[in-house]
């Protein structure tokens, strides 16, 4: 049992990787408002809060890698599975359902461009298309 | 064990996660009808469980058991921007519990009028402490077997779920967090393949028609501004009345519960890879029979864990947690047929999105009061109970 508890003290002192916010871009459809809270964020990507201003919205995820790593840390403050766990819990009660998630930026844009009320995400150096960039306050 | 029906369920998971491998990362299983979108979800879960000491769970656990299968599946849609529909069915057969029958676990409308308020009518799992809703899907948790003082998997029945309606909703505390409710009345199902009776019936008692439960009761949670903590407590009321048969007694029992209320006062802090959980539970049931062959009595039994994980990286997670439960409050602890304590380590190996591992190693003290079985049986242990088990569980998944 100490062993294991050794071994968790130690993980956790190694687990922390540098990542900010300007390592994404937090963008959305053009019928959503400009600016949103964080704390909108993170609710809208956890499918606590399904509207904004009266506008519905919808999250959109990246289906992995380090911009989405990135976007988790800065915005949602859960790891991957953590994240994932959050929404399999979801389904598997009959409260809420998969978001979409694609496997490249461009993807991400092009559904969240054509779709009303869709937020997504995309690397921080991406040239946005057809999207909003969103100034998360 | 039943080694061939282990090997096809097997294969036919590993086929399923080998599929599910090349599909997008959040699995998007899904169909259209008219221009609505329904999701198909569903898991399927195997276990094995090698103990000394005392057989758990209705299985022959001490000659090794894999007679621990269970699985979901559900469809669910967005109908309109409030109204959401869905249905899940379970089955699972878990040693002599369950029998592989189909059931519907839930099923039910949701309206959201917004995030401040919204009804679910139906059948709807029951928000009672961190977990019991979300307890059979072993693939959301650390633990092979969740904290059994808490989450008996033998008696999930009594409290899953029930059929009637919530008033749910969440407020913004400002900066002091937020605050979600949840308010419920319903019929609590009977579950004649359920722990309960099988406890009731393995002392020769013989049930007459079904066991009616009616409940109410609350759920509140903070999500507090200090990042990943949550705090609630919870309140489930119900009342119940049933007929059995005693050999010894010429005629029927009438057993009526008036009052069976169960508290959870529970928290958990989950940051990044970090996780800490503890939940703390009492129940008091007052029962009276008639004929009055013996006085009416209210019981109070508690039960608390308390538990922590580390995910060291995508694939592997380690956690312990203690869980600890006391039958009758008003009795010595210490007694071994008074209190069931157990210490659990656990490994979760998550092979790829879908498809995980977990092993865990349990060692467990006393076996409480066969009157009022919680994982051990008379009928699997017949030469009487060891004060102690040791057990190891190794519990594999396909979700998608």
């Amino acid at each position: 049992m100490k062993r294991i508890v050794t071994l968790l003290l130690l993980g956790a002192a190694f687990a922390a990787a540098p990542v900010s916010a300007a390592d994404v871009q937090v963008i959305a459809n053009s019928n959503v408002a400009a600016d949103l809270s964080a704390a909108d964020v993170k609710e809208i990507f956890l499918g606590a809060k399904d509207s904004v201003s009266g506008t519905s919205v919808v999250p959109v995820l990246a289906s992995g890698g380090p911009t989405h790593e990135a976007f988790l840390k800065a915005y949602v403050g859960k790891s991957d599975q953590a994240f994932r766990n959050h929404f399999k819990s979801l389904v598997f009660t009959g409260k809420g359902s998969m978001p979409k998630s694609f496997a490249s930026d461009a993807e991400v844009m092009k559904y969240v461009a054509s779709t009303k009320g869709a937020i997504g995400y995309v690397s921080g150096g991406a040239e946005l298309a057809g999207v909003k960039k969103i100034q998360v306050k | 064990m039943s080694i061939s029906r282990t090997a096809v369920l097997g294969t036919a998971m590993a086929s399923l996660a080998l599929a599910m491998a090349s599909t997008p990362a959040f699995a998007q299983s899904s169909f259209k009808v008219g221009d609505k979108e329904v999701q198909a979800h569903g898991s399927i879960q195997q276990g094995f469980v090698f103990s000394t000491g005392n057989n758990f769970l209705t299985m022959n656990t001490r000659d090794g058991s894999g007679a621990m299968t269970d699985g979901a599946f559900n469809l669910s849609t967005q109908a309109t921007s409030k109204l959401r529909l869905g249905a899940q069915i379970y089955s699972r057969n878990i040693g002599d519990l369950g029998n592989g029958a189909l059931q519907v676990d839930w099923a039910f409308a949701d309206y959201k009028v917004n995030s401040k308020f919204g009804v679910r009518a139906g059948k709807v799992k029951t928000a009672l402490g961190l977990y019991n809703d979300t307890q059979d899907m072993e693939f959301l948790h650390t633990w092979a077997l969740l904290p059994q003082g808490v989450y008996p998997l033998d008696l999930r029945s009594v409290t899953i779920a029930h059929v009637g309606a919530d008033a749910y909703g969440k407020f913004s505390l400002n900066k002091a967090g937020s605050l979600q409710y949840t308010v419920y009345a319903g019929v609590i199902q009977d579950d004649t393949k359920g722990g309960y009776r099988y406890g009731l019936e393995d002392q020769g008692m013989h049930f007459q028609g079904n066991i009616a439960s009616r409940g109410m009761g609350f759920d509140t949670r903070w999500t507090a501004p200090i990042d990943g903590l949550t705090v609630g407590y919870s309140l489930l009321q119900a009342k119940k009345d049933l007929d059995i048969t005693i050999p010894t007694l010429p005629m029927p029992l009438h057993v009526d519960v008036p009052m069976a209320r169960v508290q959870a006062l529970f928290g958990e802090m989950q940051r990044d890879r970090v996780k800490f959980a503890a939940e703390w539970r009492q129940e008091a049931t007052e029962t009276r029979l008639t004929p009055a062959i013996a006085p009416d009595t209210t019981m109070t039994s508690r039960g608390w864990f308390t538990s922590g994980s580390y995910r060291l990286n995508d694939h592997l997670e380690l956690g312990a947690y203690h869980s600890r439960y006391v039958q009758d409050v008003t009795l010595a602890s210490a007694d071994d047929t008074n209190h069931i304590r157990d210490n659990a380590i656990a490994g979760r190996v998550d092979l790829n999105q879908y498809w995980h591992v977990k092993v865990e190693g349990h060692f467990i003290d006393g076996n409480g009061n066969i009157s009022y079985a919680r994982g051990f049986y008379l009928r699997s242990n017949p030469n009487g109970f060891q004060s102690e088990t040791r057990m190891l569980v190794i519990r594999t998944g396909v979700t998608f």
